[in-house]
């Protein structure tokens, strides 16, 4: 029998279904983990109520209030001994009516009653501090003083402040403020985890910026990707209903 | 894998459009410009500090004191609690703020009386007040159009839920000033810019009740079917990929095989390329056999009949029979040239 090899004569009509299938496939393969990442990184970020993360319920916001209160160092005195003295506000410290103002940078904090200076503060006060405030029964499993180097869930502007680390679920941590006495800072395991889950989610590996050319060239070929597998949907769902 | 194949279906019919408007959102978060998104290209960043005099103020201690004999006298024995009162200025006027009620964050309820820090007369943040607040923070070209009190919240500042003063600008970019009521606080500038962007937010977070956050039961929804999509994508991919799917046609092989009809009669020779599948093969050389699918393994349509030796894959097992396996019968989609000399085309 006659051998015959079949040629190619005309190229095969374009087959939009065909082209979308490979798109997909093929853009996944190099797209599907950050797909699985985003997803996952959002679920988490969308399950985790926002407030709960910032920590809002690690602290008791108790309100001291100053009436009643001996406030015998008067305001005038304050100003003439601090000239420079900024955003001078009279509030309470534990029970102790206290008087906290800005001169340049720094914090200062001063004894309401007698005017005597009390920054920074001690050690046993940071502590008092903490407990006061926090909402948890767990005891406090370490103290320290940062005074450079914050980590990076400490901004760097709040410092010098007291770390105080609870033994309780999640390791939460309550910064005071060694100036100002006031609690700056509130952490546990679900935030200090979502700003990594977050610089994952806009694929920035380096200062937490969204406009970085990684997540423009995934998020481009990411829209092509997911528009390819809508047009394959569709093609499923109505071949089902044509048999 | 039939299940993991119908879960990335019914997932994606329910989730598709709205991945496509994350991602477009995305890249649009990724593209925009980040000033303009502020809202505060007219906003002027610094205060002049007022002087203050210092023999003129009055003391917190004598507001405190006041408060006290108020409580004393109250019938009601109602107590009103003072948590700080705070130095500050008002326009050129220094003021004490009294906070009554210190929420966490300044968003959040609180409630304030201010006093003039020399006569110790109460101020109200009227419209007028407000207006001139407001004016004081722009540097743009408008002029005020109006002025309007807001209970609580409003659609540029979803977060804020203390009650405000929205100060309207007929610049070209619409801006509205907020300031709150019971402070006079700042809360901020919004203009057509920043509306633009929050339109994006919105979308993103699904956030259509303006709630100002990203924690709605309808994106906790669908984000828990997203991870069914991606995952049975997932693992569908690594399923391609074990099976020999992601070949690249470049560097590769052409080689003949001479083609059968059912009967088992020659139909003649085509050259196919080792890496590309049969089916795609077969369809480059016109030979076009049913695929309702396009190669996804899922419709079972694409059938040939090769050497019962030939490799059998998940997508095969499921949509042929044991017998036709074993006759040799395999989806062409799912097949490559390997040691094949024959293919009989069955349909």
């Amino acid at each position: 029998m006659q051998k015959e090899v079949i040629k190619q004569t005309t190229k095969p009509p374009f087959s939009l279904l065909k082209a979308t299938r490979k798109t997909h496939k093929w853009l996944m393969l190099f797209l599907g983990v950050q797909f699985v990442i985003w997803s996952v990184t959002g679920a988490y970020m969308v399950f985790f109520n926002i407030d709960y993360i910032h920590g809002d319920t690690l602290v008791k916001n108790q309100q001291v209030s100053l009436v009643d209160a001996n406030v015998n160092f008067s305001i005038k005195a304050l100003l003439r001994q601090y000239p420079l003295a900024k955003k001078i506000e009279l509030s309470s410290f534990l029970t102790k009516p206290v008087y906290r103002f800005k001169v340049g940078e720094d914090n200062v904090l001063l004894d309401a009653n007698s005017g005597r200076l009390l920054s920074p503060i001690t050690k046993i006060d940071a502590v008092a501090v903490a407990q006061q405030e926090y909402t948890g029964e767990g005891d406090i499993v370490s103290i320290s003083l940062i005074t450079e180097n914050p980590p990076f869930e400490l901004r760097a502007s709040v410092l010098p402040a007291w770390r105080i680390n609870f033994d309780d679920f999640a390791e939460p941590t309550l910064y005071v403020s060694a100036t100002s006495g006031k609690i700056v800072g509130k952490r546990h395991e679900f935030w200090r985890l979502f700003d990594w889950i977050f610089r994952f989610h806009v694929m920035d590996y380096q200062d937490s910026e969204v406009d970085n050319n990684l997540l423009f060239t995934f998020s481009f070929f990411g829209l092509l990707a997911g528009l390819s597998g809508l047009i394959l949907l569709y093609f499923r769902l109505s071949n089902k209903r044509a048999q | 894998m039939t299940a993991i194949k119908k879960i990335h279906k019914w997932a994606s019919l329910i989730v598709g459009l709205q991945v496509l408007i994350w991602l477009g959102s995305g890249f649009y978060f990724n593209l925009m410009d980040h000033t303009k998104a502020k809202g505060t290209q007219y906003r002027i960043s610094n205060v002049q500090p007022v002087n203050i005099e210092i023999e003129r103020l009055i003391e917190p201690e004598a507001l405190l004191k006041k408060q006290s004999e108020q409580s004393k006298n109250d019938q009601n024995k109602s107590t009103i609690t003072i948590v700080s009162i705070t130095l500050s200025q008002l326009l050129s006027q220094p003021i004490y703020v009294i906070n009554q009620n210190r929420a966490l964050y300044p968003h959040f309820l609180n409630e304030y009386t201010l006093v003039d820090a020399y006569s110790g007369k109460e101020v109200i943040i009227d419209a007028e007040k407000a207006e001139k607040l407001a004016s004081a923070s722009y540097k743009g070209p408008g002029e005020v159009i109006n002025v309007s009190f807001l209970e609580n919240g409003n659609d540029d500042f979803p977060k804020e839920q203390n009650a405000t003063w929205r100060v309207n600008y007929d610049d070209e970019l619409n801006t509205s000033i907020y300031i709150e009521v019971g402070s006079g606080r700042l809360v901020g500038h919004s203009n057509d810019d920043k509306r633009f962007a929050d339109f994006f937010f919105m979308l993103h977070f699904m956030d259509y009740g303006m709630e100002g956050n990203f924690n709605s039961v309808q994106i906790i929804l669908f984000a828990f079917i997203t991870l069914w999509l991606t995952l049975t994508g997932f693992i569908w991919t690594i399923e391609l990929a074990l099976n020999g799917q992601y070949q690249f046609t470049l560097f590769s092989k052409n080689r003949a095989v001479k083609l059968l009809n059912k009967k088992q009669q020659p139909l003649g020779e085509v050259i196919l390329n080792a890496h590309t599948n049969l089916l795609d093969g077969l369809t480059e050389n016109n030979i076009n056999i049913p695929s309702v699918c396009g190669g996804g393994g899922t419709c079972g349509s694409c059938r040939i009949l090769l050497s019962p030796a030939a490799p059998i894959n998940q997508a095969e097992r499921e949509k042929l029979s044991v017998s036709q396996l074993k006759k040799g019968y395999r989806l062409s989609c799912q097949q490559f040239l390997a040691g094949n000399k024959t293919i009989t085309l069955v349909n």
